[in-house]
């Protein structure tokens, strides 16, 4: 009992202390891009979630193994934090306004501003200057406004301009090309769990999808080096998120085209597919017992 | 070599023997243009070998840092056998020291001198490459043209395009499928110039050719006028205009790279030369007056000459040589004033042909803070007499925010004193001088005198300006000693500073962040070691490098988030100190933790 719920502290301390990290670097990366523009979530809250999660239960896992106690109820405690840090927060960080500083505005004085056409703008005070990328003669503004729900600049004597979509800042600070796809593949997750057409439906899309990253313990359960767990581990992890992505967006999109007019089926199909993927590793994972493997060290 | 090191070595050569295979087959593929791979950078022929094999030397060495950190924990972890490591903990963790050490002024060679160094030769292989399209594409250009529509002029960029493509690529005949030979391309020009101008001074007008010509062969051609000026009440200029369209003929099969018959070109020569004598003796040398006007306006360009106004001296003596090319004394003056004037003014043609050649492109600064001053150079090239700019745009804010001064220049040459926008025609005495769109009060253009632009000193040099282009594209690509210098005098050009201070202060503190990774990771191979014999942690050769580059380019990432914010916060001073205490800190933690866990092994 002891030991699972230090188990479970250390997930939820984990879970928090990787929160609070990511946080910051969306912070800085808001700081150091103009608009915050390249960055793959608007809220940073949702940004932390899935990572921090993981990162937490890798960690758990890890401490588990070593320290099971009541394996059963340390499995299950974790089960049940993954799942409710899973789903409680999702109305919660879906009401937060985006931390995105979009309505800010990015021209700053005596900067130059990339634009949209490959004009230049630099701010000095009300007035601006713009700068045509075709060669023609620069133009200056007395009045300049940022419209920030259209992401452009509105001129006193000229057409507006639209914010340009690369700046030197935006590719400099850019994310990985690794680190990217991992994002867009944690957006498409995030975005299809915090949208829900049934809440039901979505509570079992959170249990299996909890269910699945506990499958982790099958690799501590292997007779193998403690390093070779590790890169397993990561490696388990980056497919089950691939899986996530196949099963919420592509297998319910295949299923629309072949089998037309049956909802519940297209509905239900991703929490089929991954709870059967879930319930193999679980299945595997009793029979390589985790917590009683001897470890080759 | 000690045992680690010894079988550190075996396995990072292993794990690169892997990494060299891999990346040779991925260039094969890009190679061989398959869809779903990026396409390789496009060199020049003669460049293709050591591109590709530069573009493999700087794929491989860019998995160096991550390859060994893998190789150090697959060491550490499952080779290292306890039985090797030294006897007392001193001096294991000073082998394990050692080792980091060395490790981390492999990767700071790397980072700081090799890569940077690679990346610079890349992107000269793909310079010469772009700017050889754009010089041949300018040649063509002026070559489709047609001779009938090519200027003396236009020839003479043609020659010049070529000069400079020979420069560019001596060795280009021995190359094959390419579009053009420049030797033989050369060989045509040089000849035709000659001709060209002979026939052209020789010219009386420049009708175009009626139906019955045009069906008239070359011998046709030049019989006809060798008739007529044989004959007793002979058209000396319709003779001529058959004589320089016989001559335009030759011109074209030249072009076209067919045999032309020399005697023919001799008896059109003949025939042009002629018939001009004729029309002159009959017109200027029977005319007193206009012989008058001639030798008025020789004596004038000589005394130009002379008292060392060498622009006037040059389009006198250019009229004067066009209506009368046989006079030697013109001829020879022409040529010098030419070369004199060309030392301090610039000519619009030329001008046109040197900006052929690719350079910085929009480069836009702020060349003062109060009054705000704004400049655009439509394009920069740096050669060895100055620096040359095109398009040249200033505009000055009062400081109402309304345009006080505004004007744009089209060519000129910047120098140590400054930048000289007296640019003429080379044909005719037309100024192409900067054109004034706004002046207020005070904020009058600049003149030297009442005609001509004064020298004009902007605020910054042309090393200043290096770093512009490369602030729209990637601070990474400038080398090490030059990104503190360009960080600290980019913001007052208009641009920030942070992306030239965190890229100078990451590529300066990597080697010693990879020392720290090297102790702390070694600690964690050292936790995870095993003593079994078990063949399966070779599965780790081929997917641990992997993990340890994601690790590193996220490192990396984050390290980058880092330093930029701190760098806003605080500013560089603090940061630097921020980065040596936080050094300090972690390497003491991990030397002391490595001698810890060598002591309770």
């Amino acid at each position: 009992m002891k030991e699972a719920t230090v188990n479970l502290l250390v997930f939820l301390l984990v879970f928090a202390l990787s929160a609070v990290l990511l946080l910051g670097l969306y912070t800085l990366a808001l700081l150091l891009i103009p608009g915050g523009r390249g960055l793959v979530f608007a809220n940073p809250y949702a940004a932390a979630l899935f990572p921090s999660l993981l990162v937490a239960l890798t960690v758990a896992q890890a401490r588990s193994v070593k320290h099971p106690g009541n394996f059963r109820l340390t499995w299950a405690l974790q089960w049940i934090a993954f799942f409710f840090l899973l789903t409680l927060p999702l109305p919660w960080i879906d009401s937060m306004p985006p931390v995105r500083i979009s309505d800010a505005n990015p021209l700053r004085n005596h900067h130059f501003l990339p634009l949209q056409d490959g004009s230049q703008l630099l701010g000095s005070g009300q007035t601006s200057v713009l700068i045509p990328g075709d060669g023609q003669p620069m133009e200056v503004s007395q009045e300049t406004q940022f419209d920030s729900l259209n992401q452009r600049f509105v001129f006193s004597n000229l057409p507006p301009k639209n914010l340009g979509s690369l700046d030197p800042e935006q590719e400099y600070y850019q994310f990985t090309p690794g680190l990217e796809s991992l994002e867009l593949d944690l957006l498409a997750v995030y975005s299809k769990l915090s949208k829900p057409q049934n809440l039901v439906i979505l509570w079992f899309e959170a249990a299996v999808i909890s269910w699945l990253f506990l499958g982790g313990y099958l690799l501590f359960g292997l007779r193998t080096w403690s390093l070779v767990k590790i890169v397993a581990l990561l490696i388990l992890i980056r497919l089950e998120i691939i899986l996530m992505v196949y099963s919420l967006w592509s297998l319910p999109e295949l299923l629309k085209i072949w089998i037309p007019g049956a909802p519940a089926l297209i509905e239900w199909s991703p929490v089929v597919l991954i709870g059967l993927s879930a319930s193999t590793l679980f299945f595997l994972t009793f029979l390589a017992k985790p917590h009683r493997a001897e470890f080759v060290t | 070599m000690s045992p680690l090191n010894r079988r550190l070595a075996i396995t990072f050569f292993s794990s690169l023997a892997v990494v060299v295979g891999a990346d040779l087959l991925w260039l094969l593929l890009r190679l061989a243009g398959v869809s779903w791979a990026a396409p390789l950078p496009v060199w020049l022929p003669e460049d293709a070998f050591w591109g590709f094999l530069l573009q493999w030397a700087h794929d491989l060495l860019s998995w160096i840092p991550a390859l060994g950190l893998s190789s150090l924990m697959l060491t550490v972890a499952f080779q290292w056998s306890p039985m090797e490591v030294p006897d007392t903990p001193a001096k294991a963790t000073r082998q394990v020291g050692s080792l980091a050490v060395f490790l981390s002024v492999f990767v700071a060679i790397l980072t700081l001198w090799i890569l940077p160094l690679t990346d610079a030769a890349l992107d000269k292989f793909g310079f010469r490459d772009q700017q050889t399209r754009s010089l041949e594409n300018a040649y063509f250009a002026l070559k489709n043209l047609g001779s009938n529509k090519q200027t003396s002029v236009e020839i003479q960029e043609r020659l010049n395009l070529l000069q400079r493509l020979g420069q560019l690529r001596p060795n280009q005949s021995q190359q094959t499928g390419e579009r053009m030979d420049y030797d033989f391309e050369l060989q045509i020009l040089k000849a035709r110039i000659d001709l060209d101008t002979f026939f052209r001074l020789h010219a009386l007008s420049e009708t175009p050719e009626e139906s019955q010509e045009t069906s008239w062969t070359l011998e046709q051609l030049i019989g006809h006028a060798e008739a007529s000026l044989a004959a007793q009440n002979g058209d000396e200029f319709r003779a001529n205009l058959w004589g320089l369209m016989a001559y335009r003929r030759i011109v074209n099969a030249l072009e076209q790279g067919l045999t032309v018959d020399s005697a023919l070109l001799e008896r059109a020569k003949q025939v042009v030369q002629k018939s001009w004598s004729k029309v002159y003796a009959k017109t200027l040398s029977n005319d007193e007056r206009k012989k008058a006007s001639y030798f008025f306006r020789k004596g004038t360009s000589l005394g130009d000459f002379h008292f060392q106004n060498y622009l006037e001296a040059y389009y006198g003596f250019q009229e004067l040589h066009r209506e009368n090319p046989d006079d030697a004394e013109v001829t020879q003056h022409l040529s010098i004033s030419q070369q004199k004037v060309s030392q301090t003014v610039l000519f619009r043609q030329d001008m046109d042909v040197l900006f052929h050649v690719p350079g910085l492109n929009n480069v836009i600064f702020v060349n003062r803070d109060h009054p705000l001053e704004i400049v655009r150079i439509g394009r920069m090239l740096g050669t060895d007499r100055g620096v040359y700019v095109k398009d040249f745009e200033f505009l000055r804010l009062a400081d109402d925010g309304s345009v006080a001064l505004h004007w744009i220049g089209p060519y000129g040459r910047w120098t140590s004193s400054g930048i000289d926008f007296r640019v003429w025609d080379k044909e005719a005495p037309i100024p192409s001088f900067p054109h004034v769109l706004t002046q207020t009060p005070g904020n009058e253009f600049p003149m030297r005198n009442s005609v001509e632009p004064a020298i004009f000193m902007p605020q910054v040099t042309p090393d200043d300006l290096d770093a512009l282009q490369t602030a729209k594209q990637k601070a990474q690509m400038l080398p090490s000693f030059e990104l503190l210098v360009h960080g600290k005098s980019i913001q007052a050009l208009g641009y920030n500073p942070v992306l030239f201070q965190t890229e100078f202060l990451l590529r300066w503190t990597a080697p010693l962040a990879y020392f720290v990774g090297v102790l702390f990771l070694f600690l964690l191979a050292w936790h995870t070691r095993t003593t079994t014999t078990n063949r399966t942690w070779w599965l780790l050769v081929p997917t641990l490098p992997l993990l340890a580059e994601f690790l590193v380019q996220t490192t990396a990432w984050v390290s980058r988030l880092a330093v930029g914010g701190l760098l806003v916060l605080s500013g560089l001073e603090t940061v630097l100190l921020v980065l040596a205490g936080a050094f300090v800190v972690s390497a003491t933690i991990g030397v002391g933790k490595i001698y810890q866990s060598l002591t309770h092994r």
